[in-house]
């Protein structure tokens, strides 16, 4: 992210702001709030050259391309956080394969950022164990084995 | 366990000079093909040299999280792509100890049917690989890497829930046996065993050859084979430091992986007309379930149980405890759904389905200098790999999952009733890009064949060209095996060790 420049900065923080924002019972922080300056740090030192420049593509593709949208018609990070998720469901679910890997690379980079903090990974396990303990699982096994 | 053996370990980063050895052999690329034949050269009195591009990790240094594991201990990031069809992410480890640090830890052994498609296919195997010699082999290695089925104490649900559907619908399944000791069920495999149970060559062969003076040279990238007149003579490396290593040896073991040995070849000028030829996979794909009740995926054996009953159809369905990043990247939602989906990470289920794909694609060095690989899914993968999605979905509704994601583009998003799956063969049209998929078992780039126009190394895995060269990894294997290949690779670097020593 090193070469990237302020305003690619903003716009990749705006889509991963909408993919994950804030829990609505503030259960969990939105990945706007949380630091990922060392997410970044390491994917500028190992993330290879067609992976950095498809994810920038990604980002640009994604800011840009609801301004030719009739629904949108803006760029992303300009959009209310309703129409933004809308978008990105409709980029999830489009006929065009190119913007569900954009998409879904996207979301993946989102979350990969998101739970390497060790606070979130704290919160969700805290919150799993809140949860009733787990079902009581006892498989009884197949006699039949493929060697 | 490394502690007594820092005189045997180099590492690359800080190496910054010239610098030449001399050896009986060197070995390239630490992962279960190269480990294996290190420590049997070594142990039968060889001086050997190990060189691996990736670093030594201790257990304790293991990350928790999967972006951290990916970025340090994957090649690419997890990310080297296969063009073609469907764009295929190709997942390998870069580590001492290989792809096996990373791995799930299943074990199984070559099955007796794949190894007779090897004979059918070149006869002459019979005599340098009879399945007597094979299974030998398989049996030693059971006993070194401590295989055995995993104990329901520390399966978790994410495993047993498996369990619970196949056998409610009459599948044949098991639990996995696995390449532990000690196994808490802590779900980190793919990560790194933090606490060193997992037996990978790291924690077994790589110190046992290093005790027998084996040296090893982490952090060091094989750029060159040196040979004349046919004749192998050494490697020449760089170190991550800027130095440059000259290893002059009479014996050079390729073990770099499937996509780096043929490239390391093709480098240095060996050409061969099956070289990178006839790259095969197991293509995965996964399913993603809700349960009413926790799963905790993240706990338990990271891939505790599997449904063995259509291995023969071509398809493994096996549990898979991904960290909690990647289940919530599979998960379909945005936006505030997303973030209440994360909140509720407890509940949900991932299991993949591995497939024994037909297809053959190729691997040569592209201009950056890694390896460009192209592969096509033909339509009996398509077709598997449908049927596959069709099966996990069905065994998971039936183990009381509320809904699953079966990840099919243009289909149903969100499927609760059983009923649908059975129409899923008819509805989606066997389109690759209508999938997902990623392949971690790669296999076939520097073939075993007894004739040179259909494999790069003979029978006794030395290359047809060059004398003193051996190949001893998956790159080597006839086909595909339809099954997770560590074990089978192993054996095979056994019998690779044992043929380099008979001909010393
Ligand atoms: C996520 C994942 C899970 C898996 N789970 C299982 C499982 O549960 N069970 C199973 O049986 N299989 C599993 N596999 C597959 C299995 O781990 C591999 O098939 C196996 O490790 C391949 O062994 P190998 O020796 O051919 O290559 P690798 O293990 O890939 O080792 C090759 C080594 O060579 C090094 N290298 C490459 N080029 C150079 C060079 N020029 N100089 C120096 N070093 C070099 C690499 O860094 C690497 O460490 C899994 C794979 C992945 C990715
Ligand atoms: S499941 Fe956990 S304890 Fe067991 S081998 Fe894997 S990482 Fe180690």
């Amino acid at each position: 992210m090193k070469d990237w420049s302020h305003i690619e900065k903003r716009w990749v923080g705006a889509l991963f702001g909408a993919m994950i924002p804030a829990h609505p019972h503030k259960k969990l922080p939105s990945l706007q709030e949380i630091e990922t300056s060392s997410f970044w740090e390491r994917f500028d030192r190992v993330a290879p050259t067609q992976l950095r420049l498809g994810l920038r593509l990604g980002v640009w593709i994604f800011t840009w391309l609801p301004i030719f949208l009739p629904r949108f018609r803006r760029r992303f990070h300009r959009m209310s956080p309703d129409k933004q998720t809308r978008f990105l469901y409709a980029m999830a679910n489009s006929r065009s394969f190119v913007l569900r890997q954009i998409a879904s690379t996207l979301k993946l980079f989102a979350c990969l950022a998101y739970l390497q903090d060790p606070n979130v990974r704290d919160q969700v396990t805290r919150l799993a164990d809140q949860t009733i303990p787990s079902e009581k699982i006892s498989v009884k096994l197949a006699t039949k084995t493929t060697g | 366990m490394y502690e007594d053996l820092a005189h045997a370990i180099f590492d690359g980063s800080q190496l910054a000079k010239e610098q030449t050895l001399r050896a009986d052999a060197v070995v390239v690329g630490s992962g279960p093909g190269g480990a294996t034949v290190a420590r049997d050269l070594a142990m039968a009195g060889l001086r050997v040299v190990l060189l691996e591009e990736g670093r030594l990790w201790l257990p304790q240094e293991f990350p928790p999280d999967a972006w951290t594991a990916n970025a340090e201990l994957y090649r690419n990031v997890g990310a080297t792509l296969a063009m073609g069809n469907l764009p295929l992410p190709l997942v390998q480890g870069c580590a001492v100890g290989g792809t096996s640090v990373i791995n799930g830890a299943i074990s199984w052994r070559l099955p007796k049917d794949v190894h007779q498609e090897w004979l059918d296919d070149d006869p002459k195997l019979a005599e340098t690989l009879p399945w007597e010699a094979v299974s030998q082999s398989l049996d030693r290695v059971e006993q070194d890497l401590h295989i055995h089925p995993t104990p329901e104490e520390i399966s978790g649900p994410n495993n047993l829930l498996l369990g619970k559907g196949a056998q409610a619908l009459g599948y044949e399944h098991r639990p996995i046996s696995r390449n532990v000791r000690g196994c808490r069920g802590l779900g980190r495999c793919m990560q790194g065993c933090p606490e060193g149970h997992k037996l990978s060559m790291d924690r077994t062969y790589i110190p046992e050859a290093l005790q027998h003076q084996a040296l090893l040279y982490h952090s060091v990238c094989a750029k060159r084979i040196l040979h004349r007149n046919q004749n192998v003579e050494g490697i020449e490396a760089q170190t991550k430091g800027g130095g440059r290593l000259a290893i002059h040896a009479p014996r050079v073991i390729i073990a770099a992986g499937a996509l780096h040995s043929p490239l390391l070849l093709w480098k240095s000028g060996l050409r061969h007309p099956m070289l990178g030829k006839a790259f095969q996979c197991h293509p995965g794909v996964g399913i993603t379930g809700r349960f009413p009740t926790p799963v905790r995926m993240w706990e338990g054996a990271t891939q505790g149980h599997e449904v063995t009953g259509l291995r023969r159809e071509g398809i493994k369905v096996e549990a898979l405890g991904f960290d909690m990043s990647f289940v919530a990247s599979r998960l379909k939602s945005f936006g505030e759904e997303l973030s209440h989906d994360i909140a509720d990470l407890v509940y949900w289920a991932n299991w993949g389905a591995a497939i024994r794909a037909e297809a053959r694609g190729s691997v040569k060095p592209s201009w950056t200098g890694q390896p460009k690989v192209s592969y096509s899914l033909t339509k009996n993968d398509l077709t598997k790999i449908r049927r596959g999605i069709r099966v996990m979905g069905e065994i998971m509704l039936a183990a009381g999952a509320s809904f699953v994601y079966p990840g099919i583009h243009n289909w149903d998003e969100k499927v609760s009733d059983p009923k649908r799956f059975s129409t899923l063969e008819q509805e989606v049209p066997l389109h690759p890009k209508y999938f997902n998929a990623l392949a971690t078992h790669l296999f076939g780039t520097c073939r075993l064949h007894s004739d040179p126009q259909k494999g790069v190394i003979d029978t006794n895995f030395q290359t047809h060209t060059t004398k003193g060269l051996f190949v001893s990894d998956a790159s080597i294997f006839p086909s595909n095996t339809g099954v997770n290949p560590q074990t089978s690779i192993v054996a095979l670097a056994h019998l690779c060790a044992a043929s380099i020593l008979q001909e010393n």
